[in-house]
């Protein structure tokens, strides 16, 4: 079968997520995000367009680097406000039956004990369709609000991270066996202690005991998704993700990001393909080239220039209120977020493209077209650079992805490259085909039979 | 004291677990209980749908943060029996049960030991936007020894410790609520294209010690505000906590005398710091078996009987956990003891003066002893409802299941009814949850509670 492309959408909690100022356009919904109708609604519109996940991002501070205060962002509402991604997704859940969901936490400010139990709890709630965005957390704001003086150096965050997955695929993974709970109704017993294993875990920077809260849920872990796309982050990913999301400067430099994760799993003794990749993406489309051009348009009238600037000041962990519109921008190396700057923030880039170029299809690939360009230019991307899919980026929502749903989604399945009906089963075997577990060569299964051994 | 009937506002006890606690874990066993089924999501979209049209106001939902294994110093009787295992988390099922419904309460337990201040303040923020203001917190400091070890320390903090912690832990989040948003800061004009006001959003800068917090809340103005402020409790230092921070007090199954005394000595505390007593609101709890004949009752009462003490390990593993006495280390005419550190309260009601003899008797007896186990026909309960709620002013009562949905049902069925022809049963509204039990129906805190007030600068 021709490789299918897997398609997510992008989303947060907030009115501003990627793209700044356009929450004003007339038919954009994103200040309705506080009304769980607008999730279910948006769910339940995504699932008509057989989309494989909703990516709900999520930061726990401001952006307040851009002329060293949170003004801007509250003026543009960049990322601010910002609610709980998590609350939203049992209702949406509720209101679905195959949509994917995949949430953002950071491993810098939950502890892993309570944090597994809440994604268990929603995997159970949802029928296995839930995954978790890993992330380190790259606003000192935001460590600031947890009791810290600074953010913690990038090295030091994914070694938190490294031990952090540990306990978590201990507790979701050998703490309770798949035959520790009894399924007989009228049974004398709910489960058996002697299949249910403390963890034990002592480590650097956690100390778990106990055994996990939570009976084994449809995946036990959830599908594991991952952004952070700089050398140390890539590691992680290789280790650990089964889905990445990577932002796309140009196809040549995406093709080298893919191929040099592709490797790393196969060092870290995975396949190659255990990893989905897929690239951020802004699509803006209609029922022909005019019309996706006049929508372009259209849209070009609500960009908000200090909006953009505040977010791109918050992932370059740099204020670009500094430079002159003319300046190239050149930020030095920093404990933030690596792998922006190292895209972004090298000097070839002037403060006017950022507001300019980069308003709209901000971080990743951009197509304006009718739905057959659209296709012509998606298809092209997965043969030029390897990636699975796509990481539609919203322009207003859920306008973007309901002109996508209904435009290019119908092209796509003309041609054989995306599905025309959803599989059976939870998430990870919609994504993978082989069952709702991690596979045996995943770092995770290391850690399965630990407890068990442990135990008396 | 009261003498014409006020209405009374009805609740649900859940918890995200399918062998329920206080005294009733074996009840899942029986077979007309589902809640074997409560691992996903319809189990909770139609409980809430059925809870909120049997005439429930709200939903009170327990939680614990670890397993129960005081009892023989090991898990062994809590897993094999399923005593408050699993224990799921309640925050996603809230979210479900209040997008499904349009009147139902929610309110979650969430420990101040455990969680941080930030994070949690902006879940409720969340789920207070999304259900547009039907949300409350019941604020615990956890009592669990395992808890804490789960958590990275070495032991649990001592009771009066966790006191102090939540403290400072509601002062952050009070913060957070109330004075880092101005209401008309958050602007949202799509013409100017003004989201929100800077001048009217400020950082809380909370210094410490414990939790140094600086801000801004990352969500706006909710309806509520801060959640409404629920706390179980009815330890001393418990109540002198709630005089100055709870808004409804849940006191659990107390008789009439304890209740009452209770009452009036948070009502004292909160009057000697200047608080109104009248804006405190206290709620009590019951368990009932009804049916419409007597004879159709005592059926009822032998078949759940049978079913309650057909294990009694679990119905110890239980008790072990909310008292800190482990039964198996107690002859028959032993007096118990144990750990005050675990739920003080429990320990005075279940096992203060006690022989284990005593305790296993009132383990057995479905109702636990309780003083507010209510057995009888529909006229009989309401007739006990009616006695508890005047003599002891509680505004609200809370239902604990036996079975479920049986117990819903039997709510629905027999005793609403009659309640509602009493001028018993408050009126259900979409309202926010605080306006149900304020006196003078605000949905916002404001002036309430005496609060750490900021200073000059802060403001």
């Amino acid at each position: 079968m021709t490789r299918q492309i897997i398609l997510n959408a992008f989303d947060m909690n907030c009115v501003t997520h990627i793209v700044a100022g356009t929450w004003r356009h007339p038919e954009s919904q994103a200040v309705r995000y506080k009304d769980i109708e607008y999730w279910t609604e948006l769910a339940t519109l995504l699932e008509r367009g057989l989309f494989d996940g909703l990516f709900i991002a999520d930061v726990l501070g401001v952006y307040d680097i851009y002329g060293g205060t949170p003004d801007g962002a509250l003026r543009s509402g960049a990322q601010v406000p910002v609610n709980d991604p998590m609350l939203v997704v049992s209702a949406m859940a509720a209101a679905t039956k195959h949509l994917g969901f995949g949430v953002t936490a950071a491993t810098s400010f939950e502890h892993p004990y309570s944090f597994a139990r809440r994604m268990s709890t929603l995997d159970h709630l949802t029928k296995g369709r839930v995954g978790w965005n890993i992330v380190t957390g790259y606003l000192e704001s935001a460590a600031k609000n947890h009791g810290l003086e600074h953010i913690t150096p990038h090295a030091d965050r994914y070694d938190v991270a490294d031990e952090y997955t540990e306990v978590l695929y201990k507790l979701w993974e050998s703490s309770w066996e798949d035959d520790a709970v009894g399924t007989e109704p009228g049974r004398a017993h709910y489960a058996d202690p002697s299949k249910v294993h403390p963890i034990n875990h002592e480590g650097r920077h956690f100390r778990v005991p106990g055994i996990h809260l939570c009976e084994p849920s449809p995946q036990r872990t959830p599908v594991l998704y991952q952004a952070g796309s700089s050398h140390r982050g890539r590691q992680f990913g290789a280790q650990n993700a089964e889905v990445i999301f990577l932002g796309a400067k140009s196809k040549e430099a995406l093709r080298a990001t893919v191929s040099d994760i592709r490797t790393r799993a196969s060092d870290a003794g995975r396949d190659p393909y255990d990893i989905k990749i897929v690239s951020g993406h802004v699509v803006i489309t209609g029922a022909t080239e005019a019309e996706a051009a006049a929508r372009y348009e259209d849209f070009s009238r609500y960009p908000d220039p200090e909006g953009a600037l505040v977010l791109q000041s918050g992932w370059m962990g740099s204020d670009l209120s500094r430079y002159r519109l003319d300046d190239p921008v050149k930020v030095a190396d920093n404990e933030f977020f690596k792998s922006n700057v190292e895209a972004y923030g090298q000097g070839d880039q002037t403060l006017r493209d950022f507001v300019n170029r980069h308003t709209i299809g901000a971080q990743g690939g951009f197509t304006v077209g009718s739905p057959t360009q659209v296709a012509d230019e998606l298809q092209d991307w997965v043969e030029q650079t390897d990636v699975d899919g796509f990481n539609l980026t919203n322009v207003i929502t859920p306008g973007t992805f309901a002109d996508f749903i209904d435009y290019v989604v119908p092209e796509l399945q003309r041609r054989g490259v995306y599905k025309t009906s959803y599989t059976e089963g939870p998430l990870r075997h919609k994504l993978f085909g082989r069952g709702a577990r991690l596979p045996e060569n995943h770092r995770a299964a290391g850690y399965r039979h630990m407890a068990q051994e442990t135990t008396p | 004291m009261a003498t014409t009937p006020t209405p009374i506002r009805f609740g649900f006890y859940e918890q995200a677990c399918v062998g329920m606690g206080y005294g009733s874990s074996n009840l899942w066993r029986h077979p007309d209980d589902n809640r074997v089924d409560s691992l996903g999501y319809d189990f909770w979209v139609d409980s809430a749908h059925s809870i909120e049209a049997a005439g429930f106001d709200f939903v009170f939902f327990g939680d614990v943060l670890a397993i129960y294994e005081a009892y023989q110093g090991s898990a062994r009787a809590s897993i094999l029996s399923g005593v408050e295992l699993p224990a799921h988390d309640p925050f996603s099922i809230a979210s479900a049960m209040l997008a499904v419904t349009r009147t139902l309460g929610v309110i979650v337990t969430a420990s101040t030991t455990y969680e941080h201040p930030f994070s949690l303040a902006r879940r409720f923020s969340t789920l207070d936007h999304l259900s547009r203001g039907r949300i409350g917190w019941n604020v615990v400091t956890s009592y669990l020894p395992r808890a804490a070890n789960n958590f990275g320390l070495s032991e649990a903090v001592p009771h009066d410790k966790r006191y102090d912690r939540a403290e400072e832990f509601l002062d952050v989040a009070l913060k957070l609520w109330e004075d880092s948003w101005d209401d008309d800061a958050y602007v949202v004009d799509r013409n100017t294209g003004l989201f929100a006001r800077p001048d009217g959003v400020r950082t809380i800068d909370h210094p410490g010690p414990l939790y140094p917090v600086r801000g801004p809340h990352l969500s706006p103005p909710s309806p509520q505000r801060a959640p409404a402020l629920f706390q179980a409790t009815w330890s001393e230092r418990g109540l002198q906590f709630a005089a100055r921070h709870s808004e409804v007090v849940f006191g659990g199954s107390q008789s009439i005398d304890d209740m009452r005394q209770g009452i009036d000595y948070t009502r004292a505390a909160a009057a000697a710091i200047g608080r109104d007593p009248d804006t405190l609101s206290f709620a009590g709890a019951f368990t009932f078996v009804t049916a419409p004949t007597q004879a159709a009752v005592e059926e009822k009462v032998a078949d759940l009987q049978r079913v309650h003490e057909s294990n009694v390990d679990a119905l110890a593993a239980g008790y072990g956990d909310w008292t800190g006495v482990d039964l198996a280390k107690f002859s028959a005419d032993a007096e118990v003891t144990g750990s005050t550190d675990h739920t003080q309260s429990e320990y005075q009601n279940k096992a203060a003066a006690r022989s284990a003899g005593q305790v296993w008797g009132e383990l057995r007896a479905l109702g636990s002893g309780e003083a507010t186990h209510f057995v009888g026909t529909p006229d009989n309960v309401v007739d006990a409802i009616e006695d508890y709620a005047l003599r002891t002013g509680v505004d609200s009562l809370v239902v604990r299941p036996f079975l479920f949905p049986g117990t819903v049902d039997d709510f629905a069925e027999h005793l609403a009814p009659r309640l509602r022809e009493r001028g018993l049963l408050a009126e259900q509204t979409s309202a926010p949850l605080r306006a149900r039990f304020s006196p003078d129906g605000s949905a916002r805190l404001g002036t309430t509670l005496p609060r750490n007030t900021l200073t000059t600068s802060q403001r």
